[in-house]
């Protein structure tokens, strides 16, 4: 063992299907990418599962006998320098508070240099706002932090059920995506690893953007929960995991506001209090950098948008105006079409009337003219 | 000058835990600070003193002279508790004979503190031990202790039984002793160390040892619960006290339910 602080995650969640193994996912991809040691654990106990997404780097835990916890737990505050993801399924949910709260596990990390940190995942449901609650009483040694998943399902907002336990200023939020990228990050054959480092065959530019900005966005939060939670010195400076490829669209005209190494945005812009961490409010004081942040990254996106509709609507007007300006064109040439028809049809009632009419008129008044 | 006390830790019936019951008040002790010395009965090699080796001797109760070895030095060792693991079966005898030399008049005098933890067993039969050993007691502190340690279901009898008995000591308290996960259990037994020890990380000679991190948490968490309980009768208070203090409440904490639903 160096000294050094090592983070510990602990994904979870006491709902299901509410994407603690996306958010593992990510956050194991993420120590990937860097370079960084890691070692995931999969508390699930049903497909699709950690392990079935990251087959070399999670390991299956089963905690329901005492044996099992040995090997888990024990693992778990072995003495490496490496970050530690768990990925608590809704079933596993109490046992594992309940273990690790007999065991005094949280007390232990904490002796043994690992710094853990709660992302649990919260929903509307009473049960989670009940269970969030629970945590934040009883796991005194553990950071806390809520996590609001947009992209598998309806956050709660402040006025949801979650209820006071729910009003920490900061969270870890997943942003929303797009349904055909979302089939696309839960094929078990689909790694964020790969997906940053190579562009998938087939995919559309505008896909590839959208992801590889989520992407950005997620990896910029955990950028800076690892920084509050074990201090800056041993972290790499950028937002995101290194090995960058180059954009292959640029759908905003301005910079690039997540782009490693800019002042403007960049990470160090948002850092937090680098206090060593030891309570969960400390993890939650960077959250007015962070909202701000990403208020200021949503008013970028918001701008585009509009700007994007105003051209838009911009060029459905001068299409109009010609369209207008060809229907008047043609309207002036169906008047004088029409004048010219009228003209005609006056000629030809003279004609009618002087050679027809007017001739038929004077034989009749002779036959008049001839009876008895 | 502290007064002496002696504990007595006994059962009529064998692997009721008693040995069991008597390191958790060692370590106790140890934790709380007071200076004690034990006596395992188990003649010729004793389970206690393969746990406490440093503080137990192992004296077959029976025999004057080991009975000479304790009581006569009560008072002038620098232990201020003498605590004596009683084989199965003589608790009975050991009291009758403590008795006889007028140890019991002693404790009555308030010279000596005397306290008797009786170890039940499952069965109702154990219950009848109790009105045996009543008839010894004198001013004794008595304290019946149910040992859930290695069991899920222990007691056979029900409320009213229960309550009938308890109603012929109406001093007696009593005490629960919590389940602990039998794999931690077997490793404690293996290791051949006091349970603080044993939490602690560390071989009976002190260089470091590696135990697994859950089995010492769960031990922990367990050694916690019962120093809950003597914490809550007010053991240590007797140790000094010019008087007894006042009956605690006979009935242990909630957080024994947790091993009772294990």
């Amino acid at each position: 063992m160096t000294g050094r602080t090592a983070p510990l995650y602990v994904v979870c969640s006491p709902s299901r299907c509410i994407g603690k193994t996306l958010v593992s996912r990510l956050l194991t991809e993420f120590h990937v990418l860097d370079d960084r040691p890691v070692a995931a654990f999969d508390l699930a106990d049903e497909g699709p599962q950690l392990t079935d997404y990251l087959p070399e780097l999670a390991t299956i835990a089963d905690i329901s006998d005492t044996r099992g916890q040995m090997a888990f737990f024990d693992r778990l505050i072995a003495h490496d320098d490496g970050a530690k993801i768990i990925d608590v399924s809704h079933r596993a949910f109490k046992n594992f508070y309940a273990v690790a709260q007999e065991i005094g596990f949280f007390e232990e990390a904490r002796r043994h240099s690992i710094a853990p940190l709660i992302l649990f995942i919260v929903d509307p449901s009473p049960k989670t706002a009940e269970a969030y609650a629970g945590l934040s009483r009883s796991c005194t040694e553990a950071s806390l932090l809520p996590v609001r998943n947009q992209a598998k399902t309806r956050a709660p907002t402040d006025g949801d059920a979650l209820g006071d336990a729910s009003k920490p200023l900061a969270s870890l939020d997943i942003p929303l995506l797009g349904f055909s990228l979302r089939a696309l990050i839960d094929r078990q054959s689909f790694s964020f690893g790969e997906f940053w480092r190579a562009t998938p065959v087939g995919l559309p530019d505008a896909l590839d953007d959208e992801l590889r900005d989520w992407m950005e966005e997620v990896f910029l939060q955990f950028r800076v929960l690892e920084r509050s939670l074990v201090g800056e010195t041993m972290l790499p400076r950028t937002a995101a995991p290194g090995l960058r490829r180059p954009r292959r669209a640029h759908r905003r005209q301005s910079a690039d506001v997540r782009r490693p190494g800019e002042t403007s945005r960049n990470v160090e812009s948002i850092l937090p209090n680098q206090r060593a961490i030891g309570i969960p409010e400390q993890v939650l004081k960077f959250a007015p950098r962070k909202i701000r942040a990403i208020i200021a990254e949503a008013i970028d996106q918001s701008g585009d948008a509009i700007v994007a509709k105003l051209q838009a609507a911009a060029g459905r007007l001068r299409t109009a105006e010609d369209r207008i300006s060809q229907l008047e064109t043609e309207i002036e040439q169906v008047q004088d079409r029409a004048d010219r028809a009228e003209t005609w049809l006056q000629v030809i009632r003279k004609e009618i009337e002087e050679k027809l009419i007017a001739p038929t008129a004077a034989s009749g008044s002779e036959i008049e003219d001839l009876s008895p | 000058m502290t007064k002496p006390a002696v504990v007595l830790i006994g059962a009529d019936k064998g692997g009721v835990g008693k040995t069991t019951v008597a390191r958790t008040l060692l370590d106790y002790f140890a934790d709380r600070q007071v200076r004690a010395r034990a006596f395992d009965t188990e003649v010729p090699r004793g389970t206690l003193k393969r746990f406490h080796p440093e503080m137990t001797d192992v004296v077959d109760i029976n025999h004057v002279p080991d009975q000479m070895r304790i009581f006569d030095t009560v008072n002038s060792t620098d232990a201020a508790i003498s605590l004596i693991d009683i084989r199965a079966g003589l608790l009975s005898p050991t009291l009758r004979a403590l008795r006889d030399i007028g140890f019991i008049d002693a404790a009555k005098k308030g010279d000596i503190t005397f306290i008797v933890f009786h170890i039940l067993g499952p069965s109702i039969a154990s219950l009848d031990e109790i009105a045996d050993t009543a008839a010894y007691l004198g001013d004794a502190k008595y304290f019946m202790v149910k040992n859930f340690i290695n069991n899920t279901h222990f007691f056979e009898w029900d409320e009213a039984t229960h309550a009938s008995y308890f109603k012929r000591l109406p001093d007696a308290v009593e005490i629960m002793i919590p389940k602990l996960v039998e794999m931690a259990t077997e490793q404690v037994e293996l290791a051949s160390v006091p349970f603080a020890t044993f939490i602690d990380n560390k071989k009976q000679s002190g260089d470091p040892a590696s135990y697994s991190f859950v089995l010492r948490g769960y031990v922990r968490h367990w050694l916690g619960n019962v120093w809950a309980e003597y914490d809550r009768i007010g053991l240590i208070d007797f140790m000094d006290a010019k008087e007894a203090p006042k009956a605690p409440v006979g009935r242990p904490r909630p957080v024994m339910k947790l091993a009772e639903a294990t």
